[in-house]
């Protein structure tokens, strides 16, 4: 199968030369088209390191980040904003959406940015809507949807300009339980109806319990590698934990 | 440790805080420019001749750069506050750190002394030489040779200054201590996240707030266009109080109505409403303007303010350059009273060497080649003949009203009769004619003829009544019929030496009607000689006159035209220096709120634009988005402002076109749009460069380099 993403050998050093941090250490795997993948790790694991080198946010200080065959360490700021506007989709934390446009307006403007006619970016904007049932918050402001609806909306968004690979990081993390999983299951209509490629960063093992794969990080390097396969919801969660627990940063793990 | 701190910290501030600086360099530089009035041609030209009225002026002026000067502060302790909320975080930090409140405020004494001292600089640096500037500009305006041009720095103006801004910044410094110690550390640390809440309310309500400010601003235009709205002082006072009520209620009202319209309208009627990033822009917008439309109006009715404010300062400034250039009469005029002396009672003189006023220190001849002397005799006590009956037979066919009018007139007129009546000789009189070209006056004999001075204008009801009947005037052992017209050609070159009531009478008469040792004011005309003028220029020759005759201690008064050109233009030139200064300061406290109010909701939305730079906006359309809204921020209340201005104009054109014959308008519109650009737009400019700068270190190609 062609790969969407393949990371090979990335590296990403911060500080100077007298006192490094090595936030990526030649980290390498790769992701297919219509996946959906969970990246894992304890905070200084280099997760959001790797997810901002992904999204071209940031840079790397040596590998590739090949997305459909194109190295996207080697563009320029102005093509990798229009790479980013075309080929890539977002859902962050907060502040997904601007407080001062409609949930609708917010939704188009990945598309109204890339200069689509309005009729036609509109209709999509209906389409997509109808998929992840939030019309009846497309008239709303910001300030008048709850956080749940806030993030599906920004979901909606990711997956409007249909991306490559839409980028997750960490989606739930400000939302309580139920609205958590009405967000987890939009992603997943996503990955399934619209066949989109989907790469989630969290810490969250019920929120990656949504994934087919997930990809362990410790210390900058791939950790281990877990697959779905045909394992219930529930014991997916529960083979995550075991992991989990052994990311957790002991030196003395028996193995 | 703190001192490096603040030192840090200034000259992050003038990279990142360029906007606060400026306002506290203009801010000087405006101040130390109308302190240091006293520097410019223009007045030190006035003073050489009218000393007092200047002295007079600059007293007053005085008193307004106290206003001045609170205004300004009240524009540098706001332009701070917009400082300190971009640093709360920073406090916060500082505060976290374990620093002292003590400390805190002795970093921002140190910071604000640096920077005080920078500003100080650079303002009196600027403020000196754009007073030049003024100086050689004014100058030309108001038609004055400049005396040798040289640098003047004026240390009482430049310590008044510093004073001044010792003070304002003394009181920065403890507001913001203050504001700084109050704050909890959560709420230092938190206050980047604080976002505004949307626009919310009825479309219902904003469009009918917007329709009613167009309502009112159409019947304050209607008033000022059709009844005459922009005249202050008419007798109909409620008609401009009611323009002026209705203007402002509209302007107001307009903002308002607009914000909440702005939210709703143009989605569902434009069709570029979607393109690209307009709606974002519109919204961000009309959200901001819901929240700061009250000032916008503000701004809006200020700028209009100082509009309307230049182009008075400008057009007297105009006129008085048209009265000094149609100046047409004598240059000079010697006044004395020569009761003692016997003078040749004869019109035009022939001059002389020697012969004529040499002993009063100076040899007259030596300057002009004629003199036209005027002789002003008191004469003895005379009447009118049958004035009792003639003004009872007027007042019986008169209003109460006016009857104590005619009977207060009266009175006067018969005590002139009594006492001040002065008489002119008619060959005196006739030469002054001949001077403006201008035929001779016969008398036929036993009649005399009604002077009055031109600056006594207005229609004496009395006197002109008397006149028509066709009174006699009786002296003693003399009586004259009086012919009615009335004469006015100046007596002299000063305006100011006038005659309510005189009379012209043939020469040979005069003896019989003046006491024995007469009291007389001579007056002796005359223009310098053509090639004197030349080489030495009339301020000059005036000078070496006026020495000659203090030096003497002659009994002579020297009047001039360079007086009566000075005491009108102290007049003129402190209206239009007041207002013209007042208009740049209003200006520069309009630009300068626009410039904080639009930078601070910039640094509210730097989330934002983050956001719009991950999903994708290129650089271009950042930087696109941000000039279209500073743009319109700044252009909204300036367009509308304008159209207060032009409706003004239109208003009082015609009649200042025909009352005053007044100026050209596309000069005036040229000034007040160079003095425009150069305050609000520098402030334009350098907000959208700093709005520029700032979304471009929001956008995440930052962490690329």
């Amino acid at each position: 199968m062609q790969e969407m993403l393949f990371v090979d050998q990335v590296e990403k050093y911060y500080g100077s030369k007298g006192n490094l941090t090595r936030a990526l250490n030649g980290i390498s795997f790769t992701i297919y088209p219509g996946e959906f993948v969970g990246i894992m790790g304890s905070s200084g694991s280099g997760k959001t390191t790797l997810l901002n080198c992904i999204a071209t946010i940031d840079t790397v200080t040596s590998g590739r980040v090949m997305l459909e065959g194109k190295d996207i360490t080697k563009m320029a700021p102005d093509a990798l904003a229009s790479f980013r506007r075309d080929r890539l989709g977002f859902v962050f934390q907060d502040f997904n959406l601007l407080d001062t446009l409609t949930g609708e307006e917010n939704m188009l403007l990945p598309l109204t940015l890339a200069g689509n006619k309005p009729k036609a970016a509109r209709a999509r904007v209906q389409e997509v809507a109808e998929l992840l049932r939030i019309q009846p918050i497309l008239g709303k402001f910001p300030y008048q949807m709850s956080g749940g609806e806030q993030q599906r909306v920004a979901a909606g968004r990711a997956l409007l300009n249909k991306p490559s690979l839409i980028l997750a990081d960490e989606p739930t993390g400000s939302l309580d339980s139920g609205t958590s999983r009405q967000l987890l299951e939009t992603l997943t209509q996503m990955n399934q109806a619209e066949k989109a490629t989907i790469m989630m960063v969290t810490h969250d093992a019920y929120a990656s319990s949504y994934c087919q794969r997930i990809l362990f990080i410790k210390d900058g390097c791939l950790f281990q590698e877990l697959l779905r396969g045909d394992l219930t919801k529930k014991a997916f969660f529960e083979k995550i934990l075991a992991v989990t627990s052994l990311l957790g940063g002991e030196q003395y793990h028996a193995v | 440790m703190l001192f490096k701190l603040a030192f840090r910290n200034v000259r992050r501030s003038i990279r990142q805080y360029l906007l606060y600086f400026v306002t506290l360099v203009l801010a000087i530089m405006v101040f130390y420019i109308f302190n240091a009035i006293e520097t410019q041609q223009v007045i030190l030209f006035l003073k050489r001749l009218e000393g007092d009225a200047v002295s007079k002026f600059l007293m007053m002026l005085n008193y307004v750069s106290y206003a001045v000067f609170l205004v300004l502060g009240f524009l540098i302790l706001y332009a701070n506050q917009f400082q300190l909320r971009r640093r709360k975080k920073e406090m916060g930090l500082y505060t976290l750190m374990g620093m002292k409140k003590r400390s805190i405020a002795v970093l921002l004494l140190g910071e604000g002394i640096l920077l005080g001292l920078l500003a100080l600089f650079f303002g009196l640096l600027g403020g000196t030489v754009l007073s030049q500037l003024l100086s050689i500009i004014s100058s030309r305006f108001f038609a004055i040779e400049l005396q040798s041009f040289r640098i003047v720095f004026s240390p009482e103006a430049a310590g008044k200054t510093v004073i001044y801004f010792c003070i304002i910044q003394l009181a920065v410094i403890i507001i913001s201590a203050f504001s700084v110690s109050r704050q909890r550390i959560v709420d230092l640390l938190r206050a980047a996240r604080k976002n505004e809440s949307g626009a919310e309310g009825k479309v219902s309500h904003a469009a009918g707030k917007l329709a009613s400010g167009i309502l009112f601003l159409a019947l304050a235009y209607f008033l000022i266009l059709q009844k005459g709205g922009f005249r202050l002082w008419s007798s109909e006072p409620w008609i401009p109080a009611a323009a002026i009520a209705a203007g402002i209620a509209g302007t107001f009202l307009f903002f308002a109505g607009l914000a909440g319209f702005l939210t709703y309208f143009p989605q569902k009627y434009s069709a570029g409403y979607f393109t690209k990033l307009n709606y974002f822009n519109i919204r961000q917008l009309s959200s901001k303007l819901s929240t700061v439309h009250r000032s916008i109006a503000m701004v809006c009715l200020l700028i209009f303010l100082t509009l309307s404010i230049m182009s008075v300062g400008i057009s007297a400034g105009q006129q008085n350059r048209k009265a000094i250039q149609n100046e047409r009469d004598f240059q000079t005029t010697l006044m004395g009273d020569f009761s003692g002396t016997t003078f040749p009672l004869t019109g035009k003189t022939e001059l002389l060497k020697g012969s004529y006023l040499s002993d009063l220190g100076f040899d007259l001849s030596d300057y002009a080649d004629e003199v036209i002397q005027v002789d002003l005799f008191r004469a003895n006590q005379a009447e009118i003949k049958d004035f009792d009956k003639l003004l009872a037979a007027a007042l019986s066919s008169l209003s109460n009203d006016e009857k104590s009018k005619w009977l207060e007139q009266s009175s006067y007129l018969k005590d002139s009769m009594a006492n001040q009546m002065h008489v002119i000789p008619l060959s005196q009189y006739n030469a002054l004619r001949s001077h403006l070209g201008l035929p001779a006056l016969t008398l036929a004999a036993g009649h005399a003829c009604y002077y009055r001075d031109t600056d006594f204008n207005d229609e004496n009801p009395v006197v002109t009544y008397l006149l028509n009947q066709g009174i006699q005037v009786e002296y003693a052992n003399k009586s004259f019929v009086i012919d009615p017209v009335i004469e006015s050609v100046p007596l002299s070159t000063d305006h100011a030496i006038t005659l309510s009531f005189g009379l012209i009478v043939p020469d040979q008469d005069i003896s019989s009607i003046i006491p024995e040792n007469p009291v007389t004011n001579t007056l002796i005309n005359f223009d310098f000689k053509p090639e004197l003028l030349k080489t030495e220029g009339l301020e000059s020759l005036l000078a070496k006159l006026n020495e000659s005759v203090q030096l003497h201690n002659s009994p002579v008064n020297i009047f001039s035209v360079l007086q009566v050109q000075a005491r009108e233009m102290v007049i003129t030139v402190s209206i239009s220096y007041l207002c013209i200064y007042m208009g740049l300061i209003f200006l520069m406290c309009s630009s300068a709120l626009l410039a904080i109010q639009q930078l601070t909701s910039l640094e509210e939305n730097r989330r934002s634009f983050l956001l719009l730079s991950k999903l994708g906006a290129t650089r271009k359309q950042l930087r696109q988005s941000i000039i279209r809204q500073v743009s319109s921020y700044f252009l909204l209340p300036l367009g509308l402002a304008l159209l207060h201005t032009v409706v003004g104009f239109l208003a009082i054109n015609p009649y200042v076109q025909s009352k005053l014959s007044l100026p050209d308008l596309g000069l005036q519109t040229m000034y007040i749009g160079i003095l425009l650009i150069s305050v609000y737009g520098v402030y334009y400019l350098l907000t959208c460069m700093s709005a520029v700068n700032a979304v471009e270190r929001y956008t995440i190609s930052n962490h690329n380099s």
